[in-house]
């Protein structure tokens, strides 16, 4: 572009829009948006790194999904090679409508990756949550620049052994399971500090059982 | 003089808007209006008009083998009609010969004839047929109408000179008809209208000249006009049964009495009035043929080679306002049959850069048997694209409105269906049943996801997030550890007796030695043995 035309103080580039800073999704948790800045940055990776099922994970998602549905934001959320099915019923309970979300079960790694990509990319997803244990750097790196350019969320699930791994994720932690609660760990939050967060998810089941 | 006029006014208007079949507008004009509109010297138009009386009982056959065609050869046949009182629509010679008669009651028709063969009548395959001849016919003129349910009108003004005339070209039509069981009868006249009065009238071939039209149309019985019945019947008490005796009455209290439209009609079969028609036109369909110059023996190169016509076609596709909803690409090698390619849109695009990557996908899981000499795409059909109003430009909320655009969520589903083979994507959905394997549903990923709008009942306790696709069976675990492992429950269900599918549980909510809360049951047919059936996440 002419640098002339780049220097005029009142023209706006249309590109610029697309990097119109982002609002954050709040997580739900007062301690959790406390350390991540007023909550997960939306288009971003998030990576998460967990050996166990069934501690809390969907529970620290699900606020998430809610905020995506308040905003009218009705696209889909892609699943993909997820341990269990996302329970329908489960989901309408917590006021979730199921019929935007779309899950891919037994695919390869690599089917996994590329449709993680793919999802990010396409304008018709909200959010794609993918659990990838093998996924390369390389991969990961794509996965964040889909998120990015699309305005996408991602989620992954790796093991905990990939913390010793680097990883380009804007957020990522460890959640391990703690007497009943759930510990978030974030090694890395991309511009604050690492820090512990400790959530209760027995009681919040405790609430709505009769 | 006459004749420049006729020609110029005779002519095809492209419609204007872009209706789902494109069809064309033939304009039919008669000579300007006269004080005296008898005295027509020459007609600028030639309406050959089809009736195909066993249509129906034609239609009908249509889908049979040729063992039950056998069957059926020496047998009388009635159609009979799916309504209320169940009478016989029209029948073979054979039955006619037995008595039966259009209009008869079934058991009517079974007294008069015990071993009488019934059909049901099928429309649709009758609609499909017509449309099917209506195509056939165009070999003698490019306008041919389709007056539905049997009739069919050809303009052939322009077709008489390379047929050599009316009489030769209604041989050939007949001939054509015949060699493929059709009983047609056929009138030929200067207005479409007229033409189609006249072969209901007759079951003779009648070609009516120009000058002679105003007579034989005032001979017609009111019958053939096909008005409605109480129209005709009110006619017919003022002792009218010709359309001449209408021609005679004065025009306004004839307009008051029948209407203007059948009025109208009236004028069109005289020539009085233009007479607007629509022709069938032929699908459209796009074929491509690519004649290799080497052989290609990598799918790689033959991506390129398509790439480049793919580009063609979406110009060919942008020049018509057409988009296409499946692409044909067969792959044809030297002494190997063709390998086919086939390429199915969840949404009608006319976008080719995406279908070039759906492509891709596709060629990638392609073996080849044996180098490519030669490439052709096809299209069967081309439909018209499904148009919207884009965003502008520098609105910043556009990203997030077109997240529910179909036809993002088309592009993204084909592109899973071309790597990862159909239905490896579900959607969820719920159903009302108590069984929890049963409320669950996972159907194929489709466009049509409408919102569930269920209401969950309130009592109803949480359910996990996450559910096992199968009960797993847990290791037995002694009564005490496991008590003191239950945090709440039970919660009984007992349900399906009705479908064999019936389930006795009891369910409660476990933790589990690592921290995490599992949704457990304990089957009350066999108490001792205990399964997990979700994990609340």
């Amino acid at each position: 572009m002419d640098p002339t035309l780049q220097n005029l103080p009142n023209v706006w580039r249309a590109e610029s829009l697309s990097a119109a800073p982002a609002h954050p999704i709040p997580s739900g948790h007062a301690q959790l948006d406390a350390a991540l800045g007023g909550g997960w940055p939306s288009s971003a990776l998030v990576e998460l790194l967990t050996d166990q099922e069934g501690i809390g994970e969907l529970q620290l998602l699900l606020p998430i999904l809610r905020y995506f549905r308040d905003e009218r934001r009705t696209g889909l959320v892609l699943w993909l090679n997820p341990p269990y099915i996302p329970h329908a019923l489960a989901l309408l309970q917590h006021g979730i409508d199921p019929a935007c979300h779309w899950v891919g079960t037994d695919l390869s790694p690599r089917d996994a990756g590329w449709a993680m990509e793919l999802g990010l990319k396409s304008t018709a997803c909200d959010a794609v949550i993918g659990w990838l244990p093998q996924v390369t750097p390389t991969g990961l790196r794509r996965i964040k620049l889909a998120s990015a350019s699309a305005q996408t969320f991602a989620v992954i699930f790796r093991p905990l052994a990939a913390a010793r791994s680097p990883s380009p994720a804007t957020v990522r932690a460890t959640l391990t399971a703690e007497a009943s609660r759930l510990r978030i760990d974030l090694l890395k939050v991309q511009g604050r500090r690492q820090c512990t967060v400790t959530i209760d998810v027995d009681t919040r089941i405790d609430a709505v059982l009769p | 003089m006459i004749k420049t006029q006729a020609s110029l006014l005779t002519h095809q208007l492209p419609l204007t808007e872009l209706p789902a079949k494109p069809a064309a507008l033939t304009v039919v004009r008669a000579e300007p209006t006269s004080k005296q509109p008898h005295t027509t010297t020459r007609s600028p138009q030639a309406w050959l008009a089809l009736r195909l009386p066993e249509w129906p009982l034609y239609a009908a056959q249509s889908g049979m083998t040729p063992e039950q065609r056998t069957a059926l050869a020496d047998r009388p046949i009635a159609l009979m009609q799916e309504d209320r009182q169940r009478s016989v629509l029209c029948c073979t010679p054979l039955a006619l010969q037995r008595g039966i008669r259009p209009g008869h009651s079934l058991n009517a028709a079974i007294a008069l004839c015990a071993d009488l063969q019934f059909l049901a009548r099928d429309e649709r395959a009758e609609q499909r047929l017509l449309e099917e001849l209506a195509l056939d016919c165009q070999t003698y003129t490019p306008c041919v109408v389709i007056q539905a349910p049997n009739e069919l009108l050809l303009e052939i003004r322009g077709s008489l000179r390379l047929f050599g005339g009316v009489k030769q070209l209604l041989q050939l039509l007949s001939a054509r008809l015949t060699s493929r069981g059709i009983m047609a009868a056929m009138a030929v006249s200067g207005t479409a209208q007229s033409a189609q009065w006249l072969c209901r009238a007759t079951q003779t071939t009648r070609i009516v000249p120009g000058k002679a039209l105003p007579g034989v149309v005032s001979q017609l019985p009111l019958q053939a006009l096909h008005w409605p019945a109480d129209v005709i019947l009110r006619l017919n008490r003022f002792g009218i049964a010709q359309v001449g005796d209408l021609l005679r009455l004065p025009r306004g209290g004839l307009a008051r009495r029948i209407g203007k439209s059948l009025l109208a009609e009236l004028d069109q079969a005289l020539g009085r009035r233009p007479d607007l028609r629509r022709s069938v036109q032929a699908p459209l369909r796009y074929r491509d043929r690519i004649l290799l110059d080497f052989e290609i023996e990598t799918t790689a190169l033959a991506q390129r080679v398509l790439d480049l016509r793919l580009r063609q076609l979406q110009q060919f596709l942008i020049e018509r306002t057409l988009a296409i909803s499946e692409l044909g690409i067969a792959l044809k090698h030297r002494d190997h049959a063709a390998t086919p390619i086939r390429i199915g849109l969840a949404a009608p695009t006319a976008n080719m850069a995406h279908v070039g990557k759906l492509l891709q996908e596709a060629l990638s899981k392609t073996q080849l048997p044996a180098p490519i000499r030669e490439i052709r795409v096809s299209v069967d059909h081309l439909v018209a694209p499904e148009c919207r109003s884009g965003d502008l430009a520098l609105d910043p909320s556009a990203t997030n409105r077109d997240r529910n655009d179909t036809g993002a969520r088309a592009r993204l589903l084909e592109q899973f269906h071309a790597r990862l083979g159909p239905d490896r994507i579900k959607a969820l959905g719920v159903t009302a049943d108590h069984r929890p394997e049963r409320t669950q549903l996972e159907h194929p990923a489709d466009l049509l996801s409408d919102r569930v709008d269920r209401e969950v009942p309130a009592q109803l306790p949480l359910r996990p997030l996450w559910l096992l696709p199968q009960p797993r069976l847990l290791p037995t675990m002694d009564s005490e550890a496991r008590n003191a492992a239950l945090v709440r429950g039970p919660e009984r269900i007992h349900s399906g007796w009705w479908d064999g599918a019936e389930v006795e549980r009891d369910y409660f909510v476990a933790k589990s030695r690592h921290g995490s809360l599992w949704w457990v049951f304990q089957d009350r047919r066999q108490p001792t043995r205990w399964y997990l059936h979700g994990l609340f996440a």
